[in-house]
Formats: structure tokens, C-alpha cells, sequence
């Protein structure tokens, strides 16, 4: 069994092909970001424009390296939300109508879960039950994973997620879009206990986020210092730093509330270097697994719609004919997806 | 009133455009054309799917036995473009078939031929931004409507009639919008405007016969949405 997997949710287009029997094949990525740099963020008609271009010569690229004809698919996997509503129509439509021509089940899949399952493709993956720390662009949840399809939320942002703090705060300090990447490079020149960030709703029970008062708390200091760049690099270090001490507090106060042994990170954030380094010092301390998706799969890509869709299929999971995508698709805090 | 489909042939085309609030397929067989035709804004992504495969089995024949998807490629609604332009390249790579890209305005034309029996047929769309999307068709020899301006993105006050003291038919929804300035416009007009003419895929059929015929194929990858509005429509993001 063949499955081909599409994700065109926002300004990334990815393909990839998962074999039941010799796991994740290949994938390929296709980056928008120099597309939507000129305009400081992503352009949603303009995402959705690149998304028909590129998937499609994407997809055949791929079999083609792959040396697999399209007879071989058992199965097409697409992210039908949460995402844009403009660049999910692409995948939709395009993995839909292919699944149809091709006379094999096509299956929607959810964004966050494919995320959460990511680190699924690495060798050792995780166990159930386990915590999952999702850290994003457009998401920041702690999740209690129960098994697979069973994911109960137990903590999330009230405001911003954490990527979003990292993109906003980036581009105070004039960095291109998306500057979240480029603040962890900066801070590594910096002081990280220059300035004394806030660490948000840590000092109270619980596991929610809020991470608006931190990119405003970065913007006045930032109009404080005379919007000097030699003060950036101390900026950018204090801020990351507030951050990841932030989700290492709640993901601790997590893992000793919910009794789990295994912490699981996914979403783009989770490719940052001092988070990495900052939750491997708290498992060994807790004594817990720790799991990462490798770089590439922290963000947007074809393979973990891939393997998600693989384990819909397994499950039995038909759809008709219509396409159907859930721009607002979220996750309940119950044991199933929720459709808005 | 004549036949929308004069001849349409031998080849197999399956005809889809979504660039309207119509969402409009049809299905041309040796001598036969079949349609599905409802005006469902926001349906099409529901619709299309289903409809192509009860227009198959009605006619008794699989994806694979066709020459050939038609698919109106714009100018129109963003959305509405990919969607049946996502739908046609996702079929014809399944099916190993070529696609026969149309301009949804000639698409448009055809149908106003079709259905108010003119030859001239001015097109003017609402292109929101305050502008209209633009095209002058006229019938030739072979009952196909051919552009005689070709399809554009125009300020309404600049539309013009094209040359020449032809007597032309105004079709299109721009003239819900901009009626006034319009009419200011083209003050020869013979005839009432016609707002309420929606693209029909029977109409497609009959125009992507003659193109099939002449070989005017694309490869599914190269089919693409035509929008006419490039991406200097668009400014800098605004992110706090």
C-alpha cells in the first residue's frame, strides 16, 4: 500500500509518498517564502495562486524520481484544515479529483494531527499515551495524546501562538518575513538576561499560554532603547529566552500533572535550538522520553499527511465525492477532531 | 433560438467551468451533449465531484474513455478558476487525457449566443476592486463566438464599443455594479443589457470540439487559471 500525500495549507507546498511496508519514500517541499517576503506576510490569493502552479509538477516530479506510476497509489492523503482557505482548495481539489480518476480512496486530513504525528516517522517513535507540545505559527497547545485519533487538549494560547510572538517581534526589529528563525540566529550574539522579559501565566496554576503581552512588552523596550540596533541581539536573546522558559515551565507542570513519561514536540517552533536544548535538560531531569520530528518535518510538508492519512486508512475511513475542507478544522478537547 | 451545440464532433470532452456563481459541467458523447447546471455560490467543490460521475454512468462510459477535459479557465472568480482548473488537472493526470483551456468569457459569449440568438456580444464582468473584466466576441462562420477585443481588465469608464457600427449586446453581471457608468459608455448599445447570462458547459463543449479538433491541447501541468489581476493588486501586510 502506496500512499500519496499532499499538504497545501499555507504558503508551503509538500508532497510525499508513505509505503505500508517500507515507511515514509520520499517527499519533496516546495517554500513560498521569498514569494510573500516582499509584502511582509503571507498574501493568502497569492499562496493559493503558487499552490495550483507548483503542486501538480510536484507530485509528478516525484513519482517520477521515485520510479512509481500512479497505478502504484493505494490511497491520496490531503489536509483538507485548519489553513487557508485559498490553498487548501488546491490540495483538495487536485488530490480529490486524481484519488477519483484513479478509482482509490482519498482522504482528508487534519493539519494539527498530521503535525502531532510527525514525529511517528523517525526511527524509535514514540509510544502511546504521551504529552504533545505543539509549537507553531498558528498554534501553541499542550496535548494529551491517549492513542491514535484520541487527543484531549489541556493547555492552549489565549492570544498569539508562539510562532506568531516570534514572527511579530522579528518584524519589529526589520527582520523579513518570516523573522521567527532569524530572532533564534540574532539571540545567539546577545545577552539573554539583559532585559527581564515576563514568563506568561507562570506564576499561577495551569496550562494555558498567552503570548501577546510578551511581543508587547519586545515592542515598547525596543521604542525604550532608541530602536538602536546594537541593543538587538540582547533583545532578540532576552526574548527568546522568556519564550522557551515559558513552555519549558508548562510543559514540565504538564508532565507532572498528567503522570506521562513522554513528551512529544512538533509544529515549526520545535525546530528552534535553545527549545531543543531547554526540554532535554527538563527530561533528563524528569527522567521522561523525549521526541522531536528531524528539521525538515517541523514544518509544513507532505509526510505527515502522508503517515496520518496511512493511519486513517487502516482504520477503515471512507469519504464521497464531494471536497470538502474545514479552513477552521480545530481539535476538541474530547476524543475526536471536531469539524466548526 | 438555436442549439447551443451545433456539432461537436467525434470527441469524448468532459466540460467544467466554476468561474461564476454557476456551477456548470457537461458531458459531449459522439452526437450528444448532457449538462449538470445549478447556480450554487460556494457549492462548486460539493457538486462537481458527484456530478461528473452521474454524468458518466448516464452516458455509460468511464473517465478513462474520454479524449479529452475542457475547463473554463478564466477570467473570474479566484476561487471558483481553481477550483475547476484544480478538479480538470487532477482528472486528466488520473486518466492520462489533455485539457482544452477556454476563456471564461468567450465561455460566457457562447452562451449569450446560445440563448439570446445575437452575434455581438459585449462581456463585462464585476471584477470587484472597481473594475470589470472586458472582451468583445463576435460570431464567425462557424457558429463559434471569436474574440474581437480580447478578454481584459478595464476601469468601467474606460470601457469603448469596439470599431465600427456593428450592433452589439451587452451581457454580464458588471452591469448590476456599474449600469451608469456603463451606459454613459457605450451609448449606442441596440439592446437591453442581458445581466443574467451564466457560462454554460454545453456552450464549453462546443468550443473545445473545434480545439480539440485543431489540436489545441495542453498537457494537465500547464493548464492554468488566467486572473488578468496580477500581484500589484496586492500591498504589504499589516501585521500588528
Amino acid at each position: 500500500m502506496i500512499i500519496l500525500g499532499i499538504e497545501t495549507s499555507c504558503d508551503e507546498t509538500g508532497v510525499a509518498l508513505y509505503s505500508e511496508t517500507a515507511g515514509l519514500m520520499a517527499h519533496r517541499i516546495y517554500s513560498q517564502i521569498a514569494l510573500h517576503e516582499e509584502f511582509g506576510g503571507v498574501v493568502p490569493e497569492l499562496a493559493s495562486r503558487d499552490q495550483i502552479q507548483k503542486l501538480l509538477p510536484l507530485i509528478l516530479q516525484l513519482l517520477t524520481d521515485e520510479e512509481i506510476a500512479l497505478s502504484d497509489l493505494s490511497a491520496i492523503a490531503y489536509t483538507a484544515g485548519p489553513g487557508l482557505a485559498g490553498s487548501l482548495m488546491v490540495g483538495a481539489c487536485v488530490g480529490r479529483s486524481l484519488a477519483y480518476a484513479l478509482n482509490i480512496p482519498a482522504i482528508p486530513v487534519n493539519h494539527l494531527e498530521a503535525h502531532l504525528l510527525a514525529p511517528m516517522l523517525e526511527e524509535n517513535p514514540p509510544t502511546f499515551p504521551h504529552l504533545a507540545l505543539l509549537v507553531s505559527g498558528g498554534h501553541c497547545a499542550l496535548i494529551h495524546v491517549e492513542k491514535l485519533g484520541g487527543y484531549f487538549i489541556i493547555g492552549e494560547t489565549q492570544d498569539d501562538a508562539v510562532g506568531e510572538a516570534f514572527d511579530k517581534t522579528a518584524r519589529i526589529l526589520g527582520m523579513p518575513y518570516p523573522g521567527g528563525p532569524k530572532i533564534a540566529t540574532l539571540a545567539l550574539e546577545g545577552n539573554p538576561t539583559r532585559y527581564h522579559f515576563p514568563r506568561p501565566m507562570t506564576d499561577r496554576p495551569g496550562l494555558d499560554f498567552s503570548f501577546s503581552g510578551i511581543k508587547t512588552f519586545a515592542a515598547n523596550l525596543i521604542h525604550q532603547e532608541g530602536s538602536d540596533p546594537s541593543t538587538f541581539p540582547d533583545i532578540a536573546a532576552s526574548f527568546q529566552r522568556a519564550i522557551i522558559d515559558t513552555l519549558v515551565i508548562k510543559s514540565r507542570r504538564a508532565i507532572q500533572q498528567t503522570g506521562l513519561s513522554t513528551l512529544v514536540v512538533s509544529g515549526g517552533v520545535s525546530a528552534n535550538q535553545l527549545l531543543r536544548e531547554e526540554l532535554a535538560l527538563m527530561a533528563r531531569d524528569l527522567n521522561i522520553e523525549l521526541h522531536f520530528p528531524r528539521l525538515e518535518f517541523c514544518t509544513d510538508n507532505g509526510a505527515m499527511v502522508a503517515y496520518a492519512g496511512f493511519q486513517h486508512i487502516k482504520q477503515g475511513k471512507k469519504t464521497d465525492l464531494t471536497i470538502n475542507i474545514e479552513p477552521r478544522w480545530g481539535m476538541g478537547s474530547n476524543l475526536r477532531l471536531i469539524h466548526s | 433560438m438555436p442549439p447551443c451545440v451545433i456539432t461537436c464532433g467525434m470527441a469524448k470532452i468532459l466540460s467544467i467551468d466554476t468561474s461564476t456563481a454557476a456551477c456548470t459541467v457537461a458531458l459531449s458523447v459522439e452526437d450528444k451533449v448532457i449538462q449538470r447546471h445549478k447556480i450554487a455560490p460556494r457549492e462548486h467543490a460539493q457538486l462537481i465531484l458527484p456530478w461528473v460521475d452521474s454524468l458518466l454512468a448516464e452516458a455509460g462510459i468511464t473517465l478513462h474513455d474520454l479524449d479529452a477535459i475542457a475547463v473554463g479557465q478564466g477570467p473570474g472568480s479566484f476561487t471558483g478558476l481553481r477550483i475547476g482548473v484544480g478538479v480538470a488537472q487532477g482528472l486528466a493526470v488520473g486518466a492520462s487525457l489533455p485539457i482544452i483551456v477556454v476563456s471564461s468569457l468567450q465561455i460566457i459569449a457562447q452562451t449569450a449566443y446560445s440563448e439570446l440568438n445575437h452575434e455581438k456580444i459585449l462581456v463585462a464582468q464585476d471584477a470587484r476592486m472597481n473594475e470589470v473584466y472586458w472582451a468583445a466576441y463576435s460570431k464567425d462562420k462557424t457558429g463559434l463566438m471569436k474574440a474581437i477585443v480580447e478578454d481584459q481588465l478595464r476601469l468601467p469608464s474606460e470601457v469603448e464599443l469596439p470599431e465600427g457600427d456593428d450592433k452589439w449586446c451587452l451581457v454580464g453581471d458588471a452591469w448590476n455594479v456599474y449600469s451608469q457608468v456603463l451606459a454613459e459608455r457605450l451609448q449606442t448599445l441596440d439592446f437591453q443589457p442581458a445581466i443574467d447570462i451564466f457560462p454554460k458547459a454545453e456552450c464549453l463543449s462546443q468550443i473545445a470540439s473545434q480545439l480539440f479538433n485543431l489540436n489545441q491541447i495542453v498537457s494537465p501541468e500547464d493548464a492554468m487559471p488566467v486572473y488578468l489581476r496580477g500581484k500589484g493588486a496586492w500591498t504589504a501586510v499589516s501585521h500588528l
